[in-house]
């Protein structure tokens, strides 16, 4: 499951208050969703009020070929234009949204494809936080 | 290992910016640098080989160049620039290729096909 906690960091209540503030700060309240609030109280995900931008933690992380892993991802604001670029050609459904988390968190696709469904969910939840 | 082995680039980005590369013939070169090696032979017929580093980058990368979102304006600014910008290439098989390059050459735009033909070269271009 998303944002399993087995031994929270962040007490429920705390967690739920905190990413409701964040929604308010984007005046978007039903951006503050579950699998949100869970990835918080798991200590997964930071936001930035000032920037408007979430540094999400992997519970999985993504090794790469060269060695390195992939921890943490920093998702900004998606603009109009970029909305625009990946949904060109069609694009829909997953593959527009893999496209669109490519372009917020400026990793490469192939990379972003690889990362597992548990924090894809957190993913596209801060997607839809700005609404 | 990836079933797929050729076909279309399916992104690309330079310094976080997507550009569309042309698919169908497209058939762009990856290079991973390294070495290039040569050989000679001496008068008594024994072979000397001769090693020198070679950049790592790619080359022939046809871009879709989008003039409303003035790609040109943008690449020029960073040849001009000179400096190695962050780049990142999936392939058809999802295999991404990551690098710091810098833009070699001439950015000239063929207005038929609306193409410019790309080459990017720095000191690693490597699998991520």
């Amino acid at each position: 499951m998303a944002g399993t906690v087995s031994e929270p960091k962040i007490a429920r209540e705390v967690a739920e208050a905190e990413v409701r503030r964040w929604a308010e700060t984007v005046e978007n309240p039903e951006g503050a969703t579950e699998p949100l609030a869970r990835a918080v109280m798991g200590g997964r995900l930071a936001f930035d009020e000032k920037a408007e931008t979430f540094t999400v933690s992997l519970k999985y992380p993504v090794s790469m070929e060269n060695g390195d892993t992939l921890k943490d991802l920093m998702i900004v604001q998606p603009t109009s234009a970029l909305y625009r670029d990946c949904t060109k050609g069609n694009r829909e459904g997953i593959d527009a949204t893999l496209r669109l988390i490519s372009g917020v968190s400026g990793r490469a696709l192939g990379l972003v494809e690889r990362v597992k469904k548990a924090d894809l969910v957190v993913l596209m939840d801060c997607l839809n936080f700005f609404g | 290992m990836a079933a797929v082995r050729g076909g279309d680039i399916r992104q690309l980005t330079i310094q976080g910016r997507e550009f569309e590369v042309k698919g169908g013939d497209a058939n762009v070169n990856v290079d991973l640098g390294g070495f290039s090696n040569e050989i000679d032979f001496a008068g008594n017929g024994v072979v000397m080989t001769r090693q020198r580093r070679k950049a790592a980058g790619f080359s022939d990368c046809p871009i879709l160049i989008d003039d409303s979102r003035k790609d040109m304006e943008y690449l020029k600014g960073l040849a001009d620039a000179g400096n190695p910008v962050p780049v990142n290439m999936t392939l058809a098989s999802a295999v991404t290729y990551s690098g710091s390059l810098t833009i070699i050459g001439d950015l000239v735009k063929a207005t038929g096909d609306g193409t410019l033909t790309l080459e990017m070269r720095g000191a690693k271009f490597e699998q991520i």
